[in-house]
């Protein structure tokens, strides 16, 4: 790369201290340890804490002894420890005039070569604990691949920022990028009012209609799995007497019940899911400035993040099934390469509770020209559910016949599978809408919920379209559209629609000089 | 938004002039194409059936040898099915070259046509495996970053014309980028 003048004056103040950088490999200061402690107890966390419950389980049927379980709680606190000490002797960095690069491992080694030009997100964060000392999290994200993500933990707060500007100065010579300096700290000091604020009564409805609980539901169930084998010992005498109770007053008191039962624990998880929605969303405020979006969020820990408008692929407005009875919407801003860590690392830029003005102002604020009252999205070909029920028919009339060989006709019932399932295929086919508007593309898909995604066409990065015999002969076809990682399909629309929407996106793609990522 | 870009707005007049990619007439892969699948067919074939053959031969005491005469009908009917396919598939893949962006299609039941615009080209890379060594042919693997392999790769190129293509593509990128 040329060292242009202005380069020079540009790194100039902190040429001494990146030349030393660049010379060896470098360790990071031994405070990180404290960080790979977090991290080590986080990824166990997420990951074997299927693993550990029914240990848990075990502990609880044991009965509890004091003395084990400080114990074996000493012991997992000094292999974790252990743990993060060699993770951090092992971990090193260096840096080239073009690339990061880092030694990991302490059993699988791994050296990562991480070009400037490739990497996409920079964030410097500062844990708590590193605040006293002048230390931070360099997150460096590239653009490829998801495994080259790296974290600096522990490196001085000065050293972060003159890499984070070096890195986007020598960006900036590849591509045109409005660079706005030191963003990460004033964000107090934005003057402007913010563009949304969210109050209780939307953060609650946000808690009622989040999926998350489902989601939570989805985990709790393997737990609870776990719990199965060793049940007896929560049911007690007394639960057992209740039981019975309720049996002798014959088969409607035992469903009633049992519903009064499903509600009890459904109304538990909502309210779960609406302290959660408080404690994450507490004093949401969106603010936009120079050309980035900020937010602050958050009860107990305050969150502060913001990310650059022209990094946003496309934007989501979704819509859960609950969502729908309270009318709540979320927006996502959509980032390249966040797919894979989406809900672990809050990444994702979320707009929780939006009412229906509030998504279409949000999303006509950002991409300017979007105006939702002329936009017209068509429904998708009605070939899709025959489709849909003959692809799911075939094999149930295999099954059916080949039941119905060993045992009687009665086994033909199984076709009657059918008639839930196409209520359902025509719902799912009802959801699907697409429509071109502007510069921008609309694709709407969801069963009972919808998901909008709305992006403007110069965003997209290839474009396919498929066809199935079928879908030759009603001359149909499946398109496929790839934005940075992401691929959103349109199924069965006309021949005709799928060749228009190529011919605009390639030269809508193709007359823009606007940088996409 | 770019001044070029207002010229685009939703009028059917701008629509119909826009240039159309259903109308370019692709350009097949080498005639080679077919006897490299008809090839690796072949191969796929003869080493089960070898394996087959050897052990039926020291009558191992492997339940599938009382089958072997089915097996070998079963194979001989998959390379007949595979000689008819290699053609087929490879009469319907093709390639066309546009002054910004590059086509390809492929599929036999399912055809799939891809549209890569050059300006969204992160990388090209030129492929030869063994049996294209052979025939003297190379695929081309074309990136944007849209995933992480290749989202467009044409196998089968004469290496003259591989070169040349991706020359063509990584120039038009860089002027376009």
């Amino acid at each position: 790369m040329a060292n242009t003048p202005e380069n020079k004056h540009d790194v100039g103040s902190n040429n001494k201290r990146m030349s030393e950088l660049m010379k060896n490999w470098k360790r990071l200061s031994p405070v990180a340890i404290a960080y790979f402690v977090i991290a080590t107890l986080k990824q166990t966390a997420q990951h074997s804490w299927q693993a550990l419950a029914p240990l848990a389980v075990v502990i609880a049927s044991k009965g509890f002894n004091i003395w084990w379980f400080t114990l074996a709680g000493t012991a997992i606190i000094i292999a974790v420890i252990i743990v993060a000490v060699l993770k951090y002797l092992y971990f090193r960095f260096s840096m080239t005039e073009t690339s990061f690069l880092i030694r990991s491992g302490v059993i699988n080694k791994k050296q990562l070569n991480l070009a400037f030009d490739r990497i996409q997100n920079i964030e410097i964060k500062q844990p708590v604990y590193f605040r006293p000392f002048g230390l931070s999290v360099l997150t460096l994200e590239s653009a490829g691949s998801s495994s080259e993500e790296v974290n600096l933990a522990g490196i001085p707060i000065g050293l972060a920022n003159t890499v984070k500007s070096d890195v986007i100065f020598k960006q900036t010579q590849l591509t045109p990028v409005i660079v706005n300096e030191n963003t990460d700290n004033n964000l107090s000091e934005t003057s402007e009012a913010p563009i949304i604020e969210q109050d209780l009564k939307n953060l609650i409805k946000h808690g009622i209609s989040n999926n998350n609980i489902w989601i939570f539901a989805g985990l709790a169930a393997p737990i609870l799995n776990q719990f199965d084998k060793s049940l007896n010992w929560l049911i007690t005498p007394e639960i057992r007497n209740t039981y019975e109770q309720v049996e002798a007053l014959g088969p409607a008191a035992l469903i009633g019940s049992t519903i009064i039962l499903g509600l009890i624990i459904l109304g538990t998880l909502m309210l779960i899911s609406v302290a959660a929605s408080i404690l994450i969303y507490y004093n949401y405020k969106l603010f936009r400035s120079g050309g980035r979006i900020f937010r602050q969020n958050g009860l107990l820990e305050k969150q502060q993040a913001n990310m650059e408008e022209s990094k946003i692929q496309r934007i989501v407005i979704r819509q859960s099934a609950i969502g729908r009875m309270v009318g709540s919407f979320n927006i996502i801003f959509k980032q390249i390469g966040f797919a894979r860590n989406a809900y672990q690392s809050g990444k994702n830029f979320t707009v929780p509770a939006l009412d229906t003005s509030g998504y279409k102002y949000i999303s006509s604020l950002l991409y300017s020209g979007i105006d939702w009252k002329h936009i017209k999205t068509k429904p998708i070909n009605s070939m899709y559910i025959r489709r849909l029920v003959l692809i799911t028919s075939l094999p149930l009339l295999a099954i059916a016949i080949f039941v119905a060989l060993q045992t009687n006709l009665y086994a033909f019932l199984i076709l009657s599978l059918l008639l839930p399932l196409t209520p359902m295929f025509i719902q799912s086919h009802k959801r699907y809408r697409y429509a071109l508007y502007n510069e921008y593309a609309i694709m709407q898909s969801g069963f009972i919920g919808k998901s909008i995604s709305v992006f403007p066409m110069y965003k997209i990065q290839n474009i396919r379209i498929i066809q199935s015999p079928g879908q030759r002969r009603k001359n149909l076809a499946t398109i496929k559209i790839n934005i940075a990682g992401q691929t959103l399909s349109m199924p069965y629309i006309p021949i005709k629609d799928a060749y228009l929407w190529r011919n605009i996106i390639l030269a809508k793609i193709e007359q823009s000089d606007e940088p996409w990522m | 938004m770019s001044e070029q870009q207002i010229d685009f707005t939703n009028d059917d007049v701008t629509l119909d002039s826009l240039p159309k990619a259903e109308d370019v007439i692709m350009k097949s892969l080498s005639p080679s194409y077919p006897t490299i699948l008809i090839i690796v067919t072949l191969l796929m074939t003869a080493i089960p059936v070898i394996a087959i053959t050897i052990l039926s031969l020291l009558d191992a005491p492997v339940l599938i040898i009382h089958y072997t005469s089915w097996f070998y009908i079963g194979a001989a009917v998959f390379l007949i099915i595979g000689y008819f396919w290699s053609h087929l598939d490879a009469k319907h893949r093709g390639y066309a070259i546009r002054e910004q962006d590059i086509l390809y299609k492929s599929g036999v039941i399912w055809r799939n046509v891809i549209a890569v615009p050059f300006n969204r080209l992160q990388h090209a890379e030129l492929h030869r495996g063994p049996l294209e060594r052979l025939f003297k042919l190379s695929s081309l693997r074309l990136f944007t970053a849209g995933g992480l392999k290749a989202d467009m790769t044409i196998p089968a190129l004469p290496e003259i014309d591989a070169i040349r293509i991706r020359e063509f593509v990584l120039a038009s990128a860089s002027k376009s980028a």
